[in-house]
């Protein structure tokens, strides 16, 4: 058995390789299979691209044909028509039990960027499918990536990996806004400044509801662009402290160098509220609210970006916490794993035996019956009977030897020896 | 049901105990599918036998639970408790309710051992006695809803403090959000005081009937159990006064309020019940005012064998 990975990832390569080595979309995926099967017609191969990693997979029944990291780094050197030397320093290659438990670390979201992440393994499980719709799988790689599957959500199951969000967006609505309001399509959304922080806010508000949104800026048409997107509405600017009365979630992030709302004007706005529940995202740096708001009354709720990047450390820290449980899960399905790989390269060898030796024992009974016609049916099954189990003791031995030496590997020279002493040079 | 009959209190105490260290194991270490089955299974086992329980009082004394005895009711309390924790353990189990409900249900039980579990009196007449089964209804649901606020009450100034102040402490109780708390302590404010004014209104009416029969079965107005009722009730009255007409009000004020409102439920209905539990204190409803009327004059001892051994 021959697993290969050569994997060009965030760790090793900066985003521009990473970006010039991308398999970005399903029509450069399938040149790229096909290409592949070109030049190497016997060989498995799986492709994982994603913004964070490039990842190769190339797996061959036979443990010294097939093909080598240098055949791999080639094919991408000349689909891409990036020089190896290029990329060659910058990607990790890794082969057999390492390979394996390289793809099981990607499957459970170790190795990316953000720890316990859920897309990978929807990535994992996309390239996967589309390399046995291009014919890039085999016996192998389907074993591969099923089990990567499994033990991807043993890790989820078991583990505290995925728990806690990390991101400051997710955090702000997802573990505050929702330990405030139990449903956002009944919120007034107010959007101040129209940078990515507020957009990427907005993308988890819309996804749990949120549908009202008002986008206040001082440049009109970016705050126009950004209500386009999410459906919502750019109101004037001058009508902010009006807004602020009426809104439950307000999102704030402009370039402002001073502080944009004081404390005074704060509650000057609230006064014409009747007090209700607001959830202030303060995402500026520096600030756009006076801290101080957050002590107007018992119902506002100001979080800063300290206040949620704090959260996110906590969370990352519990979910590294889990790590060493997730790897020794990874350990022990790696190692169960090969064994189920080692014991199946057995398999055409004790077939082959057991064949080779039943062929020999019916050859013979035939032969016996012909000697003695006169032997009926009781009796010629109780001869069979006595030759089947005379067969399987014999096989045994070999067979167990050979079940033993798979655990470590495969029994490349007690299967030699088989072929060699049993099977007369049979390949 | 022979066995029935051996079920004590004690059994479904334990069980409940077990369910709460394993809420409170929980807490401290979320990823613990075992504690969560063992929460299931032992609240599970510890409702069965609560049940087995209350049928098997109901039945030794002749008269439905929440008319047998001041334990019982208290015991039906419990068990109204329990119900809903099992709900919300099935339908919510992301929450800690395990850790509000359970001390509360405890509680109830606990009080339960050293309250009177001899019968209160007897209502001869159908009519009478259908309207005291609804007086006491009203009442159990009605103080069921006061404690359902205060423990509303309490998550949202535990969720309230842990969103404001961002206590680590408390990060790992995992709350409803504020603005379902809000709903249920306000429906709970809302829907206590109907109930204990049905209540009192036909407590009331048992009174002047138990005055005008001439039954030798008469309730004094001066009850213990009637004055403390009326407190709450009162109590509760200013809550919801608060909730409907303060148009300012927020979420922590009438949290706070509920809270107050469950103080006074414990000690004024709930300690006189102690106390007359313990003989220091007459009142009607733990029967140790019945006259000869009583139908239940054997030794409370005998009538629930998870009081044996309780010092009185």
């Amino acid at each position: 058995m021959n697993v290969l990975v050569v994997s060009c990832n965030h760790h090793k390569a900066g985003v521009q390789l990473r970006e010039r080595l991308a398999f970005s979309n399903p029509e450069k995926l399938q040149r790229a299979y096909r290409q592949w099967h070109e030049v190497h017609p016997d060989s498995e191969l799986v492709v994982l691209s994603t913004c964070n990693r490039v990842e190769i997979y190339a797996a061959d029944e036979q443990d010294n044909a097939g093909v080598s990291f240098d055949d791999i780094t080639r094919f991408i050197s000349q689909f891409h028509d990036v020089p190896t030397d290029e990329f060659v320093d910058s990607v990790l290659a890794q082969s057999g039990m390492h390979a394996v438990s390289h793809l099981f670390q990607v499957a459970c979201s170790i190795d990316s960027m953000v720890l316990g992440e859920p897309q990978i393994v929807n990535q994992v499980k996309e390239a996967y499918r589309i390399a046995q719709l291009n014919d890039g799988c085999g016996p192998l790689t389907n074993v591969l990536f099923q089990h990567a599957l499994k033990v991807s959500a043993q890790v989820r199951t078991e583990t505290g990996l995925a728990d806690g969000r990390v991101s400051i967006a997710s955090v702000a609505v997802g573990d505050f806004g929702k330990s405030i309001f139990s449903r956002f399509d009944n919120k007034t959304v107010l959007v101040i400044g129209a940078g990515e922080m507020a957009e990427e806010t907005l993308t988890y508000l819309q996804s749990e509801g949120a549908c009202k949104i008002v986008v206040a800026n001082r440049n009109r048409d970016r705050a126009e662009r950004l209500a386009a997107k999410f459906h919502g509405e750019a109101v004037d600017y001058a009508s902010l402290d009006g807004w602020l009365a009426k809104a439950d979630v307000i999102v704030s992030t402009t370039g402002a160098s001073e502080t944009l709302i004081s404390k005074a004007r704060f509650v000057a706005a609230r006064a014409r509220s009747n007090c209700h529940p607001v959830f202030i995202l303060d995402l500026a740096a520096p600030r756009d609210f006076d801290p101080a708001i957050a002590t107007v009354d018992e119902n506002v709720f100001l979080y800063d970006i300290d206040a949620l990047e704090e959260t996110c450390n906590r969370n990352r820290k519990a979910r590294e916490a889990e790590v060493q449980k997730a790897m020794l899960i990874i350990a022990n399905q790696t190692q169960n794993f090969m064994q189920l790989i080692y014991h199946r390269a057995t398999g055409p060898v004790i077939h082959r035996l057991r064949e080779h030796w039943h062929d020999i024992s019916r050859g013979e009974l035939e032969r016996l019956y012909r000697k003695l016609p006169t032997l009926d049916d009781p009796q010629r099954q109780a001869i069979e009977a006595t030759i089947q189990r005379i067969v399987n003791k014999l096989l045994h031995p070999p067979l167990e030897a050979l079940k033993d030496e798979a655990k470590a590997g495969t029994p490349d020279g007690l299967l030699h020896a088989i072929r060699r002493l049993f099977l007369f040079g049979e390949k | 049901m022979g066995f029935l009959a051996q079920v004590q209190i004690y059994c479904f105490l334990m069980s409940y105990a077990v369910s709460l260290i394993g809420e409170v194991w929980l807490l401290l270490r979320r990823q613990s599918p075992l504690a969560r089955v063992v929460i299931i299974a032992f609240t599970a086992a510890g409702f069965l036998a609560h049940t087995a329980y209350l049928v098997t009082r109901s039945q030794t004394a002749g008269l439905p639970p929440l008319l047998s005895s001041q334990q019982d009711w208290l015991l039906v309390l419990a068990w109204i408790g329990v119900l809903l924790y099992l709900v919300l353990l099935v339908t919510h189990r992301q929450w800690a309710h395990g850790v509000f409900l359970l001390p509360a249900i405890l509680m109830l039980v606990l009080i339960a051992i050293f309250v009177s579990p001899q019968a209160t009196g007897k209502l001869d007449h159908s009519a009478v006695g259908r309207l005291g089964m609804f007086h006491a209804a009203s009442l159990v649901l009605g103080i069921a809803a006061v404690g359902g606020a205060a423990i509303s009450g309490l998550m949202y100034l535990l969720h309230h403090q842990r969103l404001r102040s961002r206590s680590v402490w408390l990060q790992k109780l995992t709350l409803p959000s504020l603005e379902n708390l809000t709903v249920v302590n306000r429906w709970m404010v809302v829907f206590s005081v109907p109930c204990l004014t049905i209540g009192l209104v036909t407590g009331f009416i048992l009174i002047f009937w138990s005055r005008s029969s001439n039954s030798g079965n008469s309730i004094r107005w001066t009850d213990p159990t009637i004055i403390t009722t009326l407190v709450v009730w009162g109590a509760m009255i200013l809550v919801l006064i608060r909730v409907l007409a303060g148009s300012h009000q927020t979420g922590k004020s009438v949290a706070q309020l509920s809270l107050l409102s469950a103080g006074f439920l414990l000690t004024t209905v709930l300690g006189p019940l102690i106390l007359s539990g313990s003989g220091n204190l007459s009142t009607f409803h733990s029967g140790s005012s019945v006259p000869k009327t009583s139908h239940v004059d054997k030794d409370p001892a005998d009538a629930d064998p998870g009081r044996k051994g309780v010092p009185q």
